[in-house]
């Protein structure tokens, strides 16, 4: 069984949810300009084709069973193969397509570990080994005690540039290695900051 | 070669109340960006998807600009206070210490004008709408009516684009 039909999209005010039409859009440029008449909100609508086309037809069938010499589903053996997966090549039931994105994926292919646009979160350890190596340094003046965290954050941000050298970066601006470098040169201006003081309290102990 | 970057920059960084946010453009989604010191977290929304964008014009300028004018003015009078009091009190030693005062207070109520100008030039604020097949979401960026102008230029086509291709079709 397949649904699907004619456009039944509506455009709300965004703040009151009243009813607009689009026919009263009046055209600015790419944008249409209409007040809410219940909230009188001033809108700038930009529409696009998604919203006058029907819906896309969706298959609410759960498969039909295979005969001798049909393709067969992966997961179902029992059921008729109607599409491939487009990202590992499976044949596919109607129940086992996953629509995604405009491409039909199979249940074992959604997996964030096999599909990076599934990934929601990301840690950027460029940015992380740089901020371990500069903010101490640029908290101290402001607040002492901070320059006695540099006994982990040293070694902590040369550990985290070196170690995660080859690891992922940000999604959108990538692999940043200056700003790793920028985080080693910051870990060792604190252990030489640290050496230093201790250097200075044995020089004033012995002379004392 | 350069490697050609997939992402492109589409709204200027904003400050919220998840991170900084920014939004870009990926080969068939938009991509939302928060991110805090070193974690970054991402929203997409694929082109396919998009029925309209909705700018609803808010008070934002007009809240900020109240509170820049007020710090300026707050800021400035007491600058004027400390630097007519050391005018009628020439050669006193009350005179370098108003005349530093003036300079604290003058140098914030300065920087509140010029940040209440830019404030000004940016245009009106408003707040972005995406409306999906899923419903209506709200963007926290852009902020602005001129860059949200500017981001339907720059979404128009490829959402035109994307919208003419079929779908392959359900069996």
């Amino acid at each position: 069984m397949i649904a699907g039909g004619t456009s039944t999209t509506t455009l709300t005010c965004p703040k009151c949810a009243f009813l607009l039409h689009p026919e009263a859009l009046a055209p600015r440029g790419r944008t249409g300009l209409v007040d809410c008449p219940a909230c009188r909100s001033v809108l700038h609508v930009a529409l696009f084709p998604a919203f006058s086309a029907p819906p896309e037809r969706v298959s609410t069938s759960s498969g039909e069973r295979a005969v001798e010499g049909e393709s067969v589903c992966f997961f179902h053996p029992e059921k008729r193969a109607d599409i491939t997966c487009d990202r590992c090549g499976r044949f596919l039931c109607a129940l086992c397509d996953v629509p995604f994105a405009g491409r039909h994926i199979c249940p074992a292919c959604l997996d964030a570990s096999k599909m990076p646009e599934l990934n929601n979160q990301r840690v950027d350890w460029d940015k992380l080994a740089a901020t371990v190596g500069w903010l101490p340094i640029l908290l101290s003046p402001m607040c002492f005690p901070f320059f006695f965290l540099a006994f982990a954050t040293g070694p902590g941000a040369i550990a985290l540039a070196l170690l995660k050298w080859r690891g992922e970066g940000s999604l959108v601006h990538g692999r940043r290695r200056w700003l790793s470098i920028f985080g080693i040169v910051g870990g060792l201006l604190q252990i030489g900051g640290l050496g230093f003081m201790a250097w200075a309290i044995f020089n004033s102990s012995t002379r004392g | 070669m350069a490697k050609k970057r997939e992402y492109q920059k589409l709204a200027s960084s904003r400050l919220g109340l998840a991170g900084i946010g920014s939004l870009w453009l990926g080969p068939d989604h938009l991509l939302l960006v928060s991110h805090t010191t070193a974690v970054e977290r991402y929203r997409r929304w694929y082109l396919r998807d998009f029925q309209c964008l909705i700018a609803r014009r808010n008070s934002a300028r007009l809240i900020w600009n109240i509170v820049f004018g007020g710090a300026a003015f707050f800021c400035g009078s007491g600058a004027a206070a400390c630097w007519f009091g050391a005018l009628q009190n020439p050669g006193s030693v009350d005179y370098n210490v108003l005349i530093v005062f003036a300079i604290i207070l003058g140098l914030p109520s300065l920087g509140a004008f010029i940040l209440m100008l830019i404030n000004s030039l940016l245009g009106p604020g408003c707040t972005v709408y995406l409306q999906t097949p899923s419903g209506l979401e709200k963007l926290s960026l852009p902020g602005r009516l001129g860059a949200f102008r500017k981001l339907v230029d720059r979404l128009d086509r490829s959402i035109q684009e994307t919208q003419r291709q079929p779908a392959t079709p359900a069996p």
